[in-house]
Order: structure tokens, then C-alpha cells, then sequence
């Protein structure tokens, strides 16, 4: 029932998809069953989606019109797939579980569950391909064109360079800054110590001095 | 005269009968040497279909790709396209397409132009929507995407980079493998990104694996550059594995569904996002809201002065109590 293709070719317009597909879902009648797998998926789908909706402008609960031709989307499935046997070097796909549910709009989270998908993915296909014995590292001496430029990773090198010189540059301002601070302390109190050291060392000598005369007259005796 | 009608038609149907016979006799099949010979029946007297079944043609991904764009499409987008054909070395460009007027059909006869299997349509809109058609090419399905949060590999936070033409490893989360339409997405996508084995573009190495994820309903799309010490070209070093980094190479994309057509670039709609509401209903919704605080002041304003009309406040009876003393 999928297969229109009279309709492929001026059937553009999305009313007409539409229209084809209604026709052809009266004239079959299997539209009780395909009613019941939308619910089900649209039940799916309204969990999945009232948790991460808090951020998302303007998104309404989904529309009952929506089509959804599960047998027809299988069989074309199934038309266009590879055969099943395929060797796994043709394909170079893996799966990979996110585990739980990635919030949308935590970018860190967002981007951190990406990149462990494709570092698992990469272990995963390595140690298949290391197992089939086939040459899949580049060699050290192996130079060929690039997807990014020379130029262009001359661009990204001195964006890396400035970005890095002006983190030096804040960290010495900043460092200097509390340099300046802390000298003004530093030369206080060094100021304090000195005098309290002359006060010290005057004291110390009258003290030796009233000593001596003492010692003077118990020597005198 | 209808005798003598009936007798031409009767001679081309003799015609029609002995064309057949004319090309029938197959040439033999040739090689560097020569027209080959018949193969001589075997001495087991095997019949030769029994010998042909079990060894049955190894399967050859001859995938390729036609990557195109509509007229007006702004520069940021036609980076990303751009990206696109360098990461799809089996990939073919084309010139822009006009986006209005029997698009489907001028597509279609185009990509078979090309001889190609598959095409990427980057459609734009307004200079600001950019919609994403993925199609097989003689009989469909088509995926139509809309796709957000793009950016190209010509930006500089992105810092890695990867052999052109390498074939890239595919990861795809396991929610692919839910619900049927997200089934027929995931084998679009394997179709036309992974990079046919032997193509004569590629490079034997693998030095980048693409990301594939659904979140929130939409397709995430990353490429990462692998990093990983080795010494030699078909083993790691040991515990290189734990030691391998991923560095992001781009472009960045998130594919929304919006439909998916059993045609190619038309036919009957398999099906449609129940969630998707298209940009410009968005933009709409938000001016909508701003129109709406103008109104909302407005009416403030109007509901005051009722309120104050209704109850007028009564006159003050120290109002002139100060009065008489100056």
C-alpha cells in the first residue's frame, strides 16, 4: 500500500502526500491497527517529552493528526536495507547506550554523553578491527590532504596561541595587582619593625648604660 | 484500405516478432585475450545455474551521493554543505536549484543525471530556515529534516583534523533502534555516510568516528577526530586503548524529522512529526506575544479608569481644614 509511485514524481506537495495517504488507507482498511500503534507511540513520545520541555519555547502536545505508516515505513525499510549478512567493514557502524535520559539543555551533559558515545563506539570498533587483523592506523610517515587546510590550522594554532597569551597576561596583571597590594602592608610593617627595633636598641642601651653605672659603683666599693 | 492496414500491422508485428531473436544471441563474455569461449559443459555434467546460486555477487556498496542546494542559501549553511562533501568523498556537488516550482521532479531527474544513489538537498528559506532533504533516489523514501544549531568546521574552536576521504567509524544510540521511522533513518544515514569500502577516493586508515544521537527527538550529528599512540598500523599500543582521545573536528548539526515520504522528493507521507512546529509558526507565536504586552498596557490602562470611575473617592472632610488660618 506504501508503493504510489505514480505519485513520486508530482506529488510534491505535502497535502498531496497527504491526501494520497488517506486514500489509500481507506481503501485497504487497515486503519484500526495503525491507529492503535500511533497511540502507543504517542504515549512514548508525551513521556519522553514532559521532562525536557521546561526549556523549549512553544512546544505543544502533539498533533492527533499525525501519519504514521509502521508497516509501510518497515517495508520501505526493508526495500532500500543492506543484506543482512553484510560484512561489518562495509557498514563501520556500532551502538552505543546512552543509559539514561540526556538533558537537552545542559550543554556539558549534552556534549559529554556525544562524546562518550564515540569514545566507546571507537574502542569498541578498534578492538574488532584489531581482531580481523587489517591495517587501519595511519602510519607515522603517511601524508596526504587533509579535511581542514594548512592555512586553516594556522588560523586555529594562533587562536590557540592568543587565547593562551592572554590568559598569562590576566594572570600576571593579577599577580601584579596583588603585589601592589600586599607591598603597602609589607613596607608598614617594615616601617613598625624598624622603629620598634631603634626603640629597642635605644632601650637596650640605656638599660646598659644605668648597668654600667651601677656596676661602676659596685666596683667602686 | 483496412486490408492493407491490417497487412502492415501484421508485418510489424513480424518485425517485432524476429527484433527479439536479433539481439538474443548474447556475445560472449570478454577478456584481455579475446571473446571467451563458451565454457566447455563440465565433465560431472553439473548444471551450471547450480554453480552460479551459491556463489551469488559479494555485496559492493556502490553508494553515491549528490549534494546540492537551493538558490539563497546563506553562507553559513552552505559551509556546512560544503563540509559535506569533503567528509563524503563518494559524494557528488551540483550547482544550486531553484527552490520554487516542480523542485521534486527537476531533482529527481537530476540525481539520475548524475548516476547517483542517494542526494543531500540543503533547501533554505526566508535566508534563515534551513531544511535538509535525504533521499534515495529511484524509489524513495525521502526524509525531510529541519535542521538547527549549525556549526561549520571552518570554525576555529573546533581544533582537530582528519585525513580526507578516511572512512569514518558510525555510532548511533541505541534509541535508533525504538520505533520504525527512527529504524529507516538510521539505515539512510549508514547509506550515505559511511563510505563505501574500496571507493577509490578513500584512504585505508580510520581516523574519525561520527556521532549519531537522538535527544529530545532530534538527531545530534558530531565528528571527532581519534587520537590514539601506535607504532604500527594494525594494533595499538598496549593500553592505548584507555589513552585514546577524541578531538571534535565538526561541523555540528541537529537534525529535527519533520516527514518522511515514500517517494523520492514527493509521494505518500509515511510519516510526520506529531511534535514539529515549523519555524515560522515560532517567529509568529513570538511576535504574537509582543504585540500582545502593547494590548496587555491598554487594557490596563482602560480597566483603572473603570475601576476609578466606579468608586470615585468621597470628598475629604479635612480637605479645607487648614484654610482659614492663613
Amino acid at each position: 500500500m506504501a508503493r504510489h509511485h505514480g505519485g513520486s514524481v508530482d506529488g510534491w506537495t505535502w497535502t498531496c502526500g497527504g491526501a494520497l495517504i488517506m486514500v489509500g488507507l481507506s481503501s485497504e482498511d487497515p486503519l484500526v491497527h495503525d491507529e492503535v500503534d500511533m497511540d502507543d507511540v504517542n504515549s512514548d513520545v508525551d513521556e519522553s517529552d514532559s521532562e525536557d520541555d521546561s526549556g523549549e519555547e512553544a512546544q505543544a502536545t502533539p498533533s492527533d493528526k499525525a501519519i504514521y505508516n509502521r508497516e509501510a515505513i518497515l517495508e520501505k525499510l526493508e526495500d532500500i536495507a543492506w543484506p543482512q549478512n553484510v560484512d561489518w567493514m562495509h557498514k563501520l557502524n556500532i551502538d552505543h547506550d546512552q543509559g539514561e535520559k540526556v538533558d537537552v539543555n545542559d550543554d556539558l551533559a549534552r556534549e559529554l554523553a556525544f562524546y562518550t558515545q564515540a569514545l566507546d563506539g571507537t574502542r569498541q570498533a578498534f578492538e574488532k578491527l584489531q581482531s580481523m587483523k587489517v591495517r587501519f592506523l595511519r602510519p607515522m610517515d603517511y601524508y596526504a590532504e587533509m579535511v581542514k587546510t594548512d592555512a586553516h590550522m594556522h588560523k586555529i594554532k594562533g587562536r590557540l596561541l592568543t587565547e593562551k597569551k592572554k590568559i598569562e597576561e590576566a594572570e600576571e596583571r593579577k599577580k601584579a595587582r596583588e603585589a601592589r597590594k600586599r607591598s603597602k602592608e609589607v613596607q608598614a610593617e617594615k616601617k613598625k619593625e624598624r622603629a620598634k627595633e631603634k626603640k629597642e636598641q635605644i632601650d637596650s642601651v640605656k638599660k646598659w648604660r644605668k648597668q654600667r653605672q651601677q656596676g661602676d659603683f659596685a666596683k667602686g666599693k | 484500405m483496412a486490408k492493407k492496414r491490417k497487412h502492415t500491422e501484421a508485418s510489424a508485428q513480424e518485425v517485432a516478432a524476429e527484433k527479439p531473436d536479433d539481439s538474443a544471441p548474447t556475445r560472449p563474455e570478454r577478456t584481455l585475450f579475446g571473446f571467451k569461449k563458451p565454457a566447455a559443459p563440465a565433465p560431472d555434467a553439473e548444471p551450471p545455474s547450480a554453480v552460479a546460486s551459491p556463489r551469488a555477487p559479494p555485496f559492493r556498496n556502490k553508494e553515491k551521493v549528490l549534494v546540492t542546494c537551493s538558490r539563497r542559501i546563506t553562507f553559513r549553511y552552505r559551509h556546512l554543505m560544503q563540509d559535506m562533501v569533503s567528509l563524503l568523498p563518494h559524494a557528488k556537488k551540483d550547482s544550486k536549484v531553484e527552490s520554487k516550482q516542480s523542485k521534486g521532479a527537476a531533482l529527481n531527474e537530476l540525481v539520475e543525471l548524475r548516476s547517483c544513489s542517494s542526494c543531500l538537498f540543503f533547501e533554505c528559506r526566508k535566508q534563515k530556515d534551513l531544511y535538509l532533504w535525504m533521499v534515495k533516489s529511484p524509489g524513495g523514501p525521502s526524509v525531510k529534516f529541519l535542521v538547527n544549531a549549525v556549526h561549520s568546521m571552518e570554525e576555529l574552536k573546533l581544533t582537530g583534523n582528519h585525513l580526507k576521504g578516511s572512512r569514518p567509524l558510525l555510532t548511533f544510540s541505541t534509541n535508533f533502534d525504538e520505533q520504525p521511522h527512527w529504524k529507516l533513518v538510521k539505515e539512510m544515514l549508514t547509506q550515505v555516510f559511511a563510505t563505501p569500502k574500496d571507493h577509490r577516493k578513500a584512504k585505508p586508515f580510520h581516523d574519525h568516528v561520527f556521532v549519531f544521537s537522538i535527544v529530545d527527538g532530534h538527531v545530534w550529528f558530531r565528528n571527532y577526530q581519534i587520537s590514539v599512540p601506535h607504532n604500527e598500523i594494525d594494533k595499538v599500543d598496549k593500553g592505548g586503548l584507555d589513552k585514546m582521545t577524541l578531538i571534535e573536528v565538526g561541523p555540528r548539526f541537529c537534525l529535527n524529522p519533520i516527514k518522511i515520504f515514500a517517494g523520492s522528493f514527493g509521494g505518500p507521507t509515511l510519516y510526520e512529526n506529531p511534535y514539529y512546529i515549523s519555524p515560522n509558526q515560532i517567529r509568529a507565536l513570538e511576535k504574537r506575544k509582543k504585540a500582545g504586552k502593547y494590548a496587555k498596557k491598554v487594557k490596563a490602562k482602560v480597566r483603572r479608569k473603570m475601576h476609578e470611575m466606579e468608586n470615585t473617592l468621597e470628598p475629604d472632610e479635612f480637605a479645607d481644614m487648614w484654610k482659614g488660618e492663613d
